[in-house]
């Protein structure tokens, strides 16, 4: 049977960082009521069951600030989902947290009350990024944090860095890159500054305010990076992810699997295979819906076969497996190496090497065991690169 | 109607002085339209016209008029078009009339057109009744208007009479004006048929339909009548006046204006100018004037979108029925696929026409840059004319080009002068003289190559002059150019729809701002892209588009899919209207900004 994953949102953080588009409020006076209608939440899909009754094998709380919850509180909501639907014995439970809210060093408590994996959310061990960010914490803050965490026993943390910040140089960059390496995380996302619309950075950015690092060196990061954490030990098995052997996160790759996945909270979003569904992004709207028993969704949209082969381009891509071309004839009836033939050819043919790693004359795509990857070029354009295999989709 | 108690007159007047307005109030005082009836602004009906506030087409209604002698009149109102375009069909429908009413805004003068027109008119030997209206308005300055006129047209000041068209101040003795005096027709009744085409129309249902003034003779249904022009015989299915419905009659005799329907199928057939005879007692002449339609300013246009090819071609064909001027043929463009070049008495119809096929048709367009016709003698001594930058031959083989001209007025206040002087030159006007209308308004006398004014020159000189100035021109001859053509290449394959041709003096900023423009316009490829403009085998100017770097969405989990893949769609969509040239990918607004250098 199919292994789904279980998403919490999360919607409360302490300060809304500059750069950020994820729904969270600063008001946390809600966070009880929020805690309730998740439980009612959990009760209508346990009468319910989404999508046929899969079994989750992965949970992960997201955000937001997921720290922001107390063990006790974590805890109550895991044992709820554990009474409500099937999960997997190894089932890998995932939080969030900030640096900035983990003064009493609730490791411990959050380690027994579940969690077996915690992805910290560094960003940075400089604190002039922190600052231009607008963080609530302190390089040192997050290094502590990643310490503590592993002295209470965590044995897969992930942390996350932003490069391509406005000033950065590459200096800067490595250093951030030797500090994450020298603590030992299990897990390495690395992310390029994006500006997010609508945000105050993005404003700030149209005001001239903030002037964009230049796509070269934003490469050069982006390489950088890659060599550093792969000379580390670290696999890189995903555009933004590293990871020592063993400790991928294994639920964000359910997402990139094209597995299903159940969304709780505001602005959650679910995918059965067929039909995406998503909560309201407004936490009193999602109050009132589950106070009435009512589900919190705002809309749905039915997976054409169109959008499928799209999500499934978009999704393969980012992986070092890549595209499965026997499954992507199987689930779309047609041939993928046969429809882009044209678009790689005029991008320059397909790369002799591995996946993600470097080829020659700078080819972007490479064919191995059957599935279609990226090359370390192709990586760099991945956004063109999807653009034009999905012209040649139709 | 005995000649007697004719007038036929037309209306001159710049755009927004008044003439709709005029025109309502005449119509309504005749009681031809009672005020239920009564639309705004009757004679200019198409949308297009009424946001630019011109009248494209003409129209021409007759009113009756029981005047103070107490006889009834027929008063034939002639509709005329306000723009430079369709100087020619002005003249054809002043040809028609005994007398014009000039109408002047109060505030604002004499503009150029208007003197045009007027001029044509006095050629035309034309009664002139010249009207102040707007007194209403605080900034009315009707002395300073009165000595313009006179100075103008020589009349005296106590001729000159005054309305407010909104106020309906001043329209009685207007009516009253006309019927005093302008002559009434006196053309032999017994002579053989000699009827003037002042405009066509076409019509789904019947046919193309002649708005024609019978000057002599008469056209009667059944008759078998002979085109001059286009030497067809056709016979006379109805005839009669013209109100807001057609209003069938027996006969047009001599002196009366109304419309024939004789079985012709596009207006084509129905030429503006033509004279329309009896094939049975033929006159041995036609009316003076008449001339063929040409077009002056040409360029390609092609759909954006290939598979509406043969839409095109349909609204073209149909626009064609009412729109003799408008030509067409098939061509292909490397770079834009199958379209039509077209041919266009000037910008604002090329314009007009454009906005038709988009607005009325749905079309999407992608319109190359206009040209004027050039004359080519080759080395071998052979004559062609060059439409169409692509196929002007090797510089090599060319012993000489030959340009059109035109004859232009300006009408400025006299503190502008300088400023157009200015821009006169940039444009390689050649000065001709300067007169001066009274103390604060001249009128610029220039020839000008006319490709130097189909480019923005019209708002040019409005910003130049702050809207003050105004502008007026018609074809003069063809005379010796020195110009080259200029051709855009992408990654060193020219680019066949962005070529043009221009004065060699211009080519260097032609070519700089072209490149310059694509690199804005022409988003970062995965290779580098080289935008060259060269004449003949020479470069002249270049540009680079830096190649994509980087370009990666940073994190795709859960809630970024749907939006992610919609925005590949989108993306998809835009790339879908990308012209491919080679293998750099071109946007249509490059196409459409290099017309705006
Ligand atoms: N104050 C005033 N406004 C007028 C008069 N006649 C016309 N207008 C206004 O001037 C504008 C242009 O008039 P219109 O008849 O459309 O001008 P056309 O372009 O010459 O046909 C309109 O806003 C009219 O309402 C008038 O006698 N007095
Ligand atoms: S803490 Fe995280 S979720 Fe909250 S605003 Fe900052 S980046 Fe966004």
């Amino acid at each position: 049977m199919t292994k789904a994953a279980l998403y919490i949102h999360v919607p409360f953080c302490k300060h809304k960082c500059n750069y950020c588009d994820f729904y969270s409020i600063t008001d946390q006076s809600p966070k009880l009521k929020y805690i309730n209608a998740l439980q009612k939440e959990i009760k209508l899909y346990e009468k319910n069951p989404p999508f046929g009754g899969f079994s989750f094998s992965t949970l992960y709380f997201g955000g937001g600030t997921p720290s922001l919850l107390s063990p006790r509180q974590v805890e109550k909501i895991i044992s709820l989902i554990r009474n409500a639907f099937p999960v997997t014995k190894d089932i890998e439970i995932s939080l969030e947290a900030n640096p900035g809210t983990l003064e009493s060093s609730p490791f411990k408590d959050y380690l027994n009350a579940g969690i077996n994996r915690l992805t910290i959310g560094t960003q940075s061990f400089n604190d002039r990024d922190l600052k231009f960010l607008t963080r609530i914490h302190s390089a040192a803050q997050a290094e502590k944090a990643i310490l503590s965490a592993q002295k209470a026993g965590f044995q897969n943390i992930g942390i996350d860095l932003i490069f391509a910040l406005p000033g950065q140089t590459l200096r800067d960059w490595e250093n951030n890159l030797r500090k994450a390496i020298r603590l030992k995380p299990q897990h390495i996302s690395m992310y390029g500054l994006t500006f997010e619309e609508g945000t105050p950075l993005t404003i700030s950015l149209r005001l001239g305010k903030v002037e964009k690092c230049s796509e070269e060196l934003e490469r050069q990061m982006y390489l950088l990076g890659k060599q550093f954490l792969q000379d580390a030990g670290y696999e890189h098995y995903e555009i933004s992810s590293f990871a020592l052997p063993g400790f991928r996160s294994r639920h964000n790759q359910k997402y990139w699997d094209d597995s299903p996945y159940l969304g709780l909270g505001p602005s959650a979003h679910s995918y059965n295979g067929r039909r995406r569904q998503w909560n309201v992004a407004d936490v009193s709207k999602y109050l009132q819906h589950l106070d009435k028993g009512n589900l919190p969704i705002e809309n749905e949209e039915e997976i054409s076969q169109d959008h499928r082969k799209l999500e499934l381009l978009l999704l393969g891509l980012r992986r070092v497996e890549g595209i499965n071309l026997k499954h992507w004839q199987k689930q779309t009836g047609c041939s993928l190496t046969d429809q882009s033939k044209k678009v790689i050819e005029k991008m320059g043919g397909l790369a002799k090497t591995a996946p993600f790693s470097p080829s020659s004359k700078g080819r972007l795509l490479t064919i191995k065991n059957g599935h279609l990857c990226l090359t370390r070029e192709g990586l760099l354009l991945y956004d063109t690169i999807c653009m034009e295999l999905a012209e040649a989709l139709d | 109607m005995d000649q007697e108690f004719i007038r036929n007159f037309c209306i001159i007047a710049h755009i927004d002085h008044g003439k709709s307005t005029l025109a309502d109030r005449l119509l309504e005082e005749t009681g031809t339209l009672n005020k239920n009836e009564m639309k705004d602004q009757v004679l200019d009906s198409m949308d297009l016209e009424r946001e630019r506030g011109i009248t494209i087409k003409m129209h021409a209604i007759t009113m009756e008029y029981k005047a103070a002698d107490h006889h009834n009149y027929l008063l034939n109102l002639i509709d005329t078009p306000g723009h430079v375009d369709f100087n020619y069909e002005v003249s054809r429908s002043l040809a028609a009339c005994e007398g014009a009413l000039l109408i002047v805004d109060a505030a604002q003068g004499i503009e150029a057109q208007t003197v045009t027109n007027l001029y044509l008119a006095i050629e035309s030997d034309l009664e002139i009744i010249p009207v102040i209206n707007k007194i209403d308005l605080p900034s009315a300055q009707v002395d300073l208007v009165k000595n313009q006129i006179v100075e103008m047209i020589g009349c005296k000041e106590e001729d000159i009479l005054l309305a407010s068209a909104k106020a309906g101040i001043g329209i009685k003795e207007i009516l009253s004006a006309i019927i005093k005096r302008v002559p009434p027709p006196n053309g032999e009744a017994d002579a053989p048929l000699r009827a003037l085409i002042f405009d066509s129309m076409f019509n789904s249902y019947r046919g193309a339909l002649a708005y024609v003034r019978v000057f002599e003779g008469a056209l009667y249904a059944g008759q078998q009548i002979h085109f001059f022009s286009t030497g067809k015989t056709l016979e006379v299915q109805e005839v009669g006046f013209l109100r807001l419905q057609q209003i069938p009659q027996k006969v047009l005799s001599a002196g009366e204006v109304g419309y024939v329907i004789s079985g012709a199928k596009e207006v084509k057939d129905t030429k503006v100018g033509d004279t329309i005879t009896s094939a049975d007692h033929p006159a041995t002449e036609p009316l003076p004037g008449y001339r063929d339609v040409k077009s002056m300013v040409y360029s390609g246009l092609f759909p954006s979108d290939a598979e509406k090819y043969e839409d095109l071609r349909a609204a073209l064909a149909k626009l064609k029925l009412n729109d003799s001027a408008l030509f067409y043929e098939p061509e292909t463009s490397i770079a834009l696929g199958f379209g039509f070049r077209c041919g266009f008495l000037g910008l604002l119809h090329m314009e007009i026409i454009q906005e038709r096929l988009e607005r009325e048709y749905q079309l999407d367009l992608v319109t190359t840059v206009p040209n004027v016709e050039f004359h080519v003698i080759t080395n071998r001594g052979e004559k062609l004319v060059v439409d169409n930058p692509a196929h002007l031959p090797p510089a090599g083989d060319i012993a000489r080009v030959d340009e059109p001209y035109i004859t232009s007025s300006i009408l400025t206040p006299t503190e502008y002068i300088g400023n157009i002087m200015s821009l006169a030159m940039e444009r390689r006007g050649v000065y001709l003289n300067t007169e001066y209308i009274d103390e604060t308004r001249a009128n610029l006398h220039y020839e000008f190559p006319l490709a130097e004014v189909i480019f923005d020159f019209y708002d040019r000189l409005k910003s130049l002059t702050r809207g003050y100035a105004s502008f007026d021109y018609e074809f003069l001859c063809y005379r010796e150019g020195n110009v080259v053509r200029l051709d855009i290449l992408l990654n060193g394959d020219p680019v066949d729809a962005l070529s043009v041709i221009v004065h060699k003096d211009k080519a260097y900023e032609w070519g700089r701002k072209v490149c310059d423009k694509l690199r804005d316009l022409i988003p970062r490829q995965m290779f580098q892209v080289a935008i060259q403009a060269a004449i003949g085998g020479k470069i002249i100017a270049r540009e680079t588009i830096k190649p994509l770097r980087k370009n990666v969405t940073a994190k795709c989990y859960g809630g970024d899919i749907s939006r992610k893949r919609k925005l590949l769609e989108k993306q998809k969509e835009g790339k879908k209207r990308m012209k491919q040239l080679g293998k750099v990918e071109v946007p249509q607004e490059a196409f459409l900004a290099v017309l705006k250098v």
